[in-house]
């Protein structure tokens, strides 16, 4: 009984650590755990399961993940399962500060706060270029190439930039 | 036991539904609910295929990027819903999105008609997306765990498409001439259909015993309807229709030319050869 | 488009296999011919689903739709076979000829 409490967190941390190396396959600066779509993480002896909160339903990048999260824990455990889950909604103010840092540093603008479950008309909040960090930006689209991004426009550096769409 | 490496001996994939166990639910209860997410996932199939159609020839480029994101979501949200019930059911997802016979979908008459004209497509869309959030309000607070959760993810998503459609309703109603003629008659086209998301669903009043859903059909359409006709009416465009929805709004034996059409292009690839992966 | 550019509408009409007529299909925007003929083909025929397009300018349409011109109410039955009600008359006159030339009616 002890050895496997004592054996339990080393087997979780080695786990996140793992995480890490897993990354988004269209920004790949930035991992699963800094994104925030890493949920539950259960790791005992002969068992490690790991959850994932999808950004949006019906993004193709999860399953891509979760491929690549199974194979980069394969061999932890006897049993590894990792599993797509909803327990918790994926907001966008689950992306770390380290994530948020890597965004900019692509070129992308991080979310805003995570909007209020019963305002079902969100306005979208003043995005900053993630060039030049003016504020004087337009919404070109509410929509964008991806699910989770819309495009914007800054007018202080003419670049046009994807912005992260809060949910 | 150290954490050297070692090869799994087996990769669990495909879990039970979380929290729930299926047998929990009394097995009329449980037919009553697979309706429900039957109607819910070929609802979106539907709807997104043909907003999918715009692709390439939406009237604006942001446009052509709007309704492809928004198609991308719906058939996300399909693929969930059919997921959910493979797992209810024992069926497989991929079966029931693609393996069924066109007059075996069980989609509401207003997401049948073709895609047409682009009054006619944001016509389609507003009265789906708003009977849509009336459906998905009436199940945020179910009892039945693994939908409420979804219903959630699903309400955060849907915010960005009302609030599309409900600025390209007014955008043609206020633009006169043509395109508020277009639009009008697009809502009087599809008016006679618009209650149909709405059609009674066999076993509801099991689901609102139960607290899987809030109320029945006929009272979640008169919900809508008197939103629905405050909203049009202030665009000074017609009301939508205030008789109930019928039992054949989703009865689809035969189907018709459009959906035919449509099912024939989104199986197309299923039928080529069975049991093929893509 | 830039700001002011000429935007017409263009008229589709569209024949689906040999031997189908025209078939209005629906309509386009376009600064000239040359784009809407694209557009065209995109909206109605990338699926290979028409062998023929016809490209109109709306401008080029003469629309008519006057009732009196298209559907006067004036009354010319009488021109046409059964716009005059000749049976009663053909009884009476064959009757008449009949008993005139002493012969049986048919």
């Amino acid at each position: 009984m002890v050895s496997a409490l004592a054996t339990a967190r080393p087997l979780e941390s080695a786990v996140w650590a793992a995480l890490h190396d897993v990354h988004d396959p269209e920004i790949p600066t930035i991992s699963v755990v800094d994104l925030g779509v890493v949920g539950r993480v259960e790791a005992s002896a002969g068992h490690v399961r790991v959850e994932l909160l999808p950004t949006f339903i019906g993004c193709p990048a999860i399953d891509v993940m979760r491929a690549s999260v199974e194979q980069r824990l394969a061999g932890f455990a006897d049993e590894v399962a990792v599993e797509i889950s909803y327990s918790e909604p994926w907001t966008s103010e689950r992306i770390t500060p380290e994530g948020r840092a890597r965004l900019r540093a692509s070129g992308f603008g991080p979310p805003g706060p995570a909007l209020d479950d019963d305002r079902l008309l969100p306005v979208l909040p003043v995005a900053e270029c993630p060039y030049c960090g003016s504020r004087d930006t337009t919404l070109e689209n509410a929509f964008g190439p991806t699910l989770c991004r819309a495009i914007y426009h800054c007018t202080t550096c003419s670049q046009p930039f994807e912005q992260f769409k809060a949910v | 036991m150290s954490t050297e490496l070692r090869r799994p001996t087996r990769q669990v994939l495909e879990p039970d539904l979380p929290r729930f166990d299926r047998r929990d639910l009394e097995p009329n209860a449980r037919d009553a609910l697979a309706g429900l997410l039957l109607t819910m996932a070929d609802d979106e199939f539907v709807i997104g295929f043909w907003d999918s159609e715009w692709t390439g020839i939406a009237p604006m480029l942001e446009e052509d990027v709007a309704f492809s994101s928004i198609a991308q979501d719906e058939i996300g949200h399909a693929r969930l819903f059919y997921e959910m019930l493979a797992q209810l059911t024992g069926d497989g997802a991929d079966r029931l999105a693609f393996g069924r016979e066109a007059d075996e979908y069980r989609h509401a008459m207003l997401v049948d008609h073709a895609r047409s004209d682009w009054a006619f497509s944001i016509a389609r869309r507003w009265l789906y997306e708003t009977a849509d959030a009336v459906r998905l309000e009436a199940l945020k607070e179910s009892t039945f765990t693994p939908l409420r959760e979804v219903v959630a993810k699903v309400r955060r998503e849907e915010r960005y498409h009302l609030m599309h459609i409900d600025a390209w309703l007014r955008r043609l109603a206020e633009a006169g001439e043509e395109p508020r003629a277009r639009l009008v008659e697009a809502l009087s086209r599809l008016a006679p259909d618009a209650p149909s998301v709405f059609t009674p669903l066999a076993g509801e009043e099991l689901l609102v015993e139960a607290g899987i859903l809030a109320a029945p059909m006929a009272q979640l359409a008169g919900h809508w309807s008197s939103a629905a006709a405050e909203t049009l009416a202030k665009l000074r465009l017609p009301a939508p229709p205030v008789e109930p929805p019928t039992a054949e709004g989703r009865d689809h034996r035969p189907p018709s030319d459009a959906f035919a059409w449509l099912w024939g292009e989104f199986t197309s690839v299923a039928r080529l050869e069975e049991g093929v992966e893509w | 488009m830039g700001r002011g550019a000429r935007t017409d509408v263009f008229e589709i009409f569209r024949q689906e296999k040999d031997g189908d007529p025209m078939r209005h299909a629906g309509n386009v925007v376009a600064p000239d011919v040359e784009l809407a003929t694209h557009y065209a083909r995109e909206m109605y025929s990338r699926r290979n689903e028409s062998v023929r397009l016809w490209i109109v300018p709306r401008g080029q349409i003469t629309d008519l739709s006057d009732p009196d011109l298209l559907q006067p109410p004036l009354d010319r039955s009488f021109k046409k076979p059964g716009g005059y009600v000749m049976r009663d008359k053909l009884e009476v006159a064959k009757r008449r000829a009949a008993t005139e030339k002493g012969t049986d009616v048919d």
